[in-house]
């Protein structure tokens, strides 16, 4: 017997990728992540300045968290990109 | 009324892991969730930074992990050791890890107070808990 194939449909995902909904989807993790991320920074007495970038290219809508401005230290912008996972996690 | 789950502490289990592993394979390398005093050349800190509950049994902790080195070489070399080790948990000591994630890759982050050379990376590990008597 014939076993069952998964052709993926390569157009559509694509476009799922590249839809407004899933964009704006993107967007609201990326934000949730941002906020979440200032808020730790914050709490540790930096200045939690983080930006968030959001744009649809060619293949998919991607985000970013891009920061904090506030402090010289790569440490403390990592530590506080890192609790901000949850946020995006969370996010729906 | 749900069952009462209780999750193990991620860093001490990964630590000692990480630990043994290195020692087995000559390397006695400190390896804990504080950074030591006096700081030795070489040396692994693994910190729990958040990672939510996956589902009723399973936790799934976000692990930073810092390896130092007497140079950025030996410091790279820990860290891809000490990575290798990680992508590999099988579980330890009675505690099952389902899977690894590696949720940010090795990256040079010196030591602003000691100026000692560090690479960077962070993980996600899903590790089964258990259910109160």
């Amino acid at each position: 017997m014939a076993r069952p194939s998964f052709r993926p449909n390569r157009a559509n995902i694509a476009g799922f990728l590249r839809s407004p909904e899933t964009r704006a989807l993107i967007e609201r993790k990326t934000r949730a992540a941002e906020a979440a991320a200032s808020d730790a920074a914050k709490a540790d007495g930096w200045g939690g300045q983080f930006r968030t970038d959001v744009e649809t290219g060619d293949a998919r809508a991607r985000g970013a968290v891009i920061g904090d401005y506030s402090t010289p230290y790569p440490e403390v912008s990592r530590r506080a990109l890192l609790r901000g996972l949850d946020a995006a996690r969370g996010a729906e | 009324m749900a069952a009462t789950i209780v999750f193990p502490d991620a860093a001490a289990l990964v630590c000692d892991y990480v630990r043994e592993q290195l020692v087995a394979r000559g390397m006695p390398v400190p390896v804990g969730t504080r950074v030591p005093n006096p700081r030795p050349p070489r040396f692994v800190r693994v910190e729990r930074i958040g990672g939510p509950r996956l589902d009723l049994v399973t936790d799934r902790p976000r692990l930073d992990v810092h390896c130092w080195g007497a140079s950025e070489a030996d410091a790279h070399d820990l860290a891809q050791l000490v990575r290798a080790l990680l992508l590999a948990i099988p579980g330890w000591r009675g505690a099952a890890a389902y899977a690894v994630a590696e949720v940010g890759g090795p990256n040079t982050l010196p030591d602003p107070t000691s100026g000692q050379d560090r690479v960077a990376l962070a993980v996600e590990i899903e590790l089964r808990g258990k259910r109160l008597a």
